[in-house]
């Protein structure tokens, strides 16, 4: 699973079936720190993420086959859920006393 | 699925019989810069990060935006085929609305 930034959103009429009715999210994956992490992509949106919102995404294709029901989906990353606004970007649990692990 | 404009085509002679009614696009991968400065065409600062050849059921032409399906997922529009393929056009994209 990734953390990324919904940059925006991509239109399609003509495309394989099993895309049918699912909103395309273009997304830029973010490292724990908030920078960006390697390139922008499209993923699958059931949660009405939009534009500025971070999502956390998953890549499992099957698992996303099996929730679609659509054995023959050419997708892979969908969004498991928006973060909340509020959540600061990753912050490193403080170091136990002795020098952490 | 990554994004990517389509720049060409291949045709194969001969063909391999499972790739059946599909054509070859040659598409060049979009990364951010490129969609940051897709909608006034702005003149780019780095290479295109990648191209490759994509199987295309669709009919995508040159100059069209196409969602990259790559590898595992890629051969899934296939099953219970199993087809040598490991990018696959899964859809031709009409609008890319971005956060400008």
């Amino acid at each position: 699973m990734l953390q990324a930034a919904v940059l925006g959103r991509a239109t399609s009429t003509r495309k394989h079936m099993t895309l049918a009715g699912q909103r395309l999210l273009i997304c830029q994956p973010l490292k724990v720190d908030g920078s960006d992490d390697g390139d922008v992509f499209l993923a699958l949106d059931r949660h009405g993420a939009s534009i500025g919102d971070r999502v956390i995404l998953s890549s499992d294709g099957r698992g996303l086959r099996d929730l679609l029901g659509k054995p023959r989906s050419p997708a892979r990353w969908w969004t498991l859920g928006i973060i909340d606004a509020g959540q600061p970007f990753g912050q490193q649990q403080p170091a136990t006393a002795q020098g952490g692990v | 699925m990554r994004i990517a404009r389509v720049t060409g085509h291949v045709t194969l002679v001969p063909r391999l019989p499972e790739l059946k009614d599909g054509r070859l696009a040659i598409v060049e991968t979009l990364d951010g810069d490129a969609l940051q400065g897709h909608s006034e065409h702005a003149p780019r600062a780095t290479p295109m990060p990648q191209s490759l050849v994509v199987y295309d059921e669709l009919g995508a032409h040159e100059g069209q935006l196409i969602a990259l399906s790559e590898g595992g997922e890629a051969t899934q529009p296939f099953r219970p085929d199993r087809v040598p393929v490991d990018a696959y056009c899964a859809a031709i994209l009409d609008t890319l609305s971005l956060k400008d």
